[in-house]
C-alpha cells in the first residue's frame, strides 16, 4: 500500500469509528420538574392537564411561552387529538414536535430524542410532558383497545387487563425464583414510607406487612397493594442547553448515558428479563460509574415483579437474585439502597403516561436538592428507569438513564 | 358496557381463527414461506416478513407455563360469573397463546391441549383442557356457560 493509500485507509478508518461511537450527552441538560397534582377521577380532558404542566414549565422557568420551540409529548387520553393537535389547542408554534406512544418509557424515550434535538441545534428549549386524564370509563377503553393484539388474543379472556398480565408474570417469576409475596412487599411498604412524606401522593397511609398480604384478591397472586391506582395528572420537565439554564438561573441535571430497547428477547417464552439486560454495561460504561456510586434508583413499578426484574438486569444482582437482594436490603429513602424515594407509582398513582415521567421528576428533585419528601442524603448520581407498553403477553419499551448533579 | 356478551372486537386478521373456530378446529397462521407458525394472528410473518400467510391445523398440545385466576374484570360479562381462570400456554408448535383454562387442568406448568370454539360473541376464543380430557370435560362448566351453546 503507498503512503496516500494508506493514509486514505486510516482516514476512512478512523471516520467509521467516529461514526460508530454514540455521542455524549454534553450539550444538553434537563430541569424544571414538573408535577400537576394527581386526582383519582377527573372531567377534565387531558388537554387539560398538558395546559397545566406547561404552565409549570414556564412559571418554574421564567420562560415565555413563545420560548418554547419543542414539545415531546405523550398520552393515553388525548384521543382523537395527538401532539399535533395539542399544538393549535394550547396555542403553541414548535419548530420541532415529537408524539412518544410508549407509556412507561415515555419519559427515558422523550429525554433521550429532546437531548439529541437540543445537541444538534433542532430546538432550543424542549418540553416533555406526559398528561393524561382518569374518568370513570376511560380506563376500561384504553384496556379494550389497547393493540390489536390485546384486542384479538387477551381481552377477550376474562378481562382483566394489565393486572392479569403482570399476575402472570408474578405467578411463573415466584415459581422460578422462589421469591415470596413478603418480598414484593417489602418494595411495596418501602415506597409507602417514602410516599407518607411526599405531597403529591394519593396513598400516603401507612401500610403493613399484614395489610399487604390480607388485601383482596385482583388476580392471583396479586392482591391490591400490587397493583397501580390509576388516576388523572401530569408530569413534566424542560431540556435545553446548559448555557441556557445557567443563563436562567435553573438547577439542572446532566445525563450521562441512556438506552432503549424494544422487543428484546422475543424467543423467550415469558418475559423474565428486559431489554436492560442487553445495554446495562455499555449504559454504566458510557457513563463511567459503578453501580457503587448509583445513589438511588427509580424503576418503573406498575407492580412490583417490574421492579425486580429491573434490579436483576440493570446488573444490581444476578438474574434470579431478586429475591434475596430484596432481603438483604432497606429501600426507604434513607436506607441501604434508595428506591422510587417519591413512593413510585404503587403510592403516588398512576396518572397514564405519567407513570413513565415519575421516576424522572423525582429524580430531578433529589439531584437539584429540591425534593418535595424524602431526601436521599448527599445524591449525586441516579439510575431511572422506564418499561412499558403489554402488546401482548409482556412488555416491548425497556428505557434508562444514568444522570447526574454535576455539569455536563 | 358489553353486558351479557363477551367482548366481541377482533381485527381482520383474527378471522381465520374464528372461521376454524366454527368447525371445531385449531387452525394458527402459518407462513407459506418460512413455515412459521405463529400468534396472534398478522398481517405477516414475524419471521421473513412474508405476506403470504396460510391457516394451517395444529394439534395443539403444549404446555400451561403459568396461570392466574382473575378477581377483578373490566367486563361485567366475567364480573358476573365470578372469578376466571386464564394462563399462558408454550404450544409445541412454537407460539406463546393465552387461554381459557379449565378447572381440572393442574396448576402450571402443567400439560395440556388448548381447543378452539366460538364465544357467545360467535368469535373465535382458545381453551385450555387437561392434556387426556376429551372436549366433553366442557359440558357443564362456567366455561361452557360462555361458549354458543351449538359448539359446545
Amino acid at each position: 500500500m503507498t503512503t496516500l493509500a494508506r493514509s486514505h485507509a486510516s482516514r476512512v478508518h478512523r471516520r467509521r469509528a467516529t461514526t460508530a461511537r454514540r455521542q455524549r450527552y454534553t450539550q444538553a441538560v434537563l430541569t424544571t420538574p414538573v408535577t400537576v397534582p394527581y386526582v383519582r377521577y377527573s372531567d377534565h380532558g387531558a388537554h387539560w392537564f398538558a395546559a397545566r404542566a406547561l404552565s409549570g414549565l414556564l412559571e418554574g422557568s421564567g420562560l415565555a411561552k413563545t420560548a418554547l420551540d419543542g414539545l415531546c409529548l405523550s398520552s393515553f387520553t388525548l384521543a382523537p387529538d395527538t401532539a399535533v393537535g395539542l399544538t393549535q389547542h394550547l396555542g403553541l408554534s414548535l419548530r420541532w414536535l415529537d408524539n412518544i406512544p410508549m407509556g412507561g418509557a415515555a419519559g427515558i424515550v422523550a429525554l433521550r430524542r429532546a437531548a439529541r434535538a437540543v445537541q444538534a441545534g433542532d430546538a432550543h428549549v424542549v418540553a416533555c410532558v406526559a398528561a393524561d386524564t382518569h374518568r370513570q370509563d376511560s380506563l376500561r377503553n384504553t384496556i379494550a383497545g389497547f393493540s390489536q393484539f390485546t384486542q384479538d388474543a387477551v381481552y377477550p379472556y376474562g378481562a382483566g387487563g394489565p393486572n392479569a398480565s403482570f399476575a402472570l408474570l408474578t405467578s411463573y417469576y415466584m415459581r422460578q425464583y422462589g421469591a415470596q409475596r413478603e418480598d414484593f412487599g417489602k418494595l411495596c411498604i418501602s415506597q409507602r414510607q417514602n410516599a407518607m412524606s411526599f405531597p403529591h401522593a394519593l396513598l400516603r397511609d401507612p401500610l403493613t406487612l399484614a395489610d399487604y398480604l390480607d388485601a383482596r384478591p385482583i388476580a392471583d397472586p396479586l392482591c391490591l397493594f400490587d397493583c397501580v391506582m390509576p388516576c388523572a395528572g401530569a408530569e413534566a420537565f424542560l431540556v435545553m442547553r446548559p448555557e441556557r439554564a445557567r443563563d436562567l438561573g435553573l438547577k439542572a441535571v446532566s445525563i450521562l448515558s441512556t438506552m432503549e430497547r424494544h422487543n428484546a428477547f422475543p424467543e423467550d417464552p415469558i418475559q423474565m428479563r428486559g431489554g436492560w439486560a442487553l445495554d446495562r454495561e455499555e449504559l454504566f460504561a458510557e457513563a463511567g460509574v459503578g453501580h457503587q456510586q448509583v445513589d438511588f434508583l427509580q424503576t418503573y413499578d406498575d407492580y412490583p415483579v417490574i421492579s425486580l426484574m429491573q434490579i436483576e438486569d440493570l446488573g444490581f444482582c444476578a438474574k434470579g437474585e431478586g429475591p434475596q437482594f430484596v432481603r438483604n436490603h432497606t429501600f426507604t429513602a434513607d436506607g441501604s439502597f434508595p428506591h422510587n424515594t417519591s413512593g413510585g407509582q404503587l403510592s403516588v398513582g398512576q396518572a397514564g403516561a405519567a407513570g413513565g415521567y415519575l421516576g424522572l421528576t423525582e429524580a430531578l428533585r433529589q439531584l437539584t436538592g429540591t425534593v418535595l419528601g424524602a431526601a436521599v442524603p448527599n445524591a449525586r448520581t441516579a439510575l431511572v428507569s422506564g418499561f412499558g407498553m403489554i402488546n401482548y403477553d409482556r412488555g416491548l419499551c425497556c428505557g434508562a438513564a444514568i444522570l447526574s448533579r454535576d455539569a455536563p | 358496557m358489553s353486558g351479557d356478551l363477551p367482548p366481541a372486537a377482533r381485527s381482520t386478521a383474527f378471522e381465520g381463527l374464528t372461521a376454524a373456530a366454527a368447525r371445531g378446529r385449531l387452525e394458527l397462521q402459518s407462513c407459506k414461506r418460512c413455515q412459521a407458525v405463529q400468534y396472534p394472528p398478522r398481517e405477516a410473518c414475524h419471521r421473513c416478513l412474508s405476506t403470504q400467510l396460510h391457516w394451517m391445523p395444529q394439534s395443539g398440545g403444549g404446555v400451561l407455563i403459568a396461570q392466574t385466576t382473575v378477581f377483578h374484570s373490566y367486563e361485567s360479562f366475567f364480573g358476573s360469573r365470578g372469578t376466571w381462570r386464564v394462563g399462558l400456554i408454550q404450544l409445541e408448535c412454537g407460539p406463546i397463546v393465552m387461554a381459557h383454562v379449565h378447572a381440572a387442568v393442574a396448576p402450571a406448568p402443567a400439560r395440556v391441549r388448548v381447543i378452539a370454539r366460538l364465544d357467545r360473541s360467535e368469535q373465535g376464543v382458545l381453551i385450555a383442557i387437561a392434556e387426556e380430557a376429551p372436549v366433553s370435560v366442557l359440558a357443564g362448566t362456567s366455561l361452557a356457560e360462555i361458549l354458543l351453546p351449538a359448539r359446545t
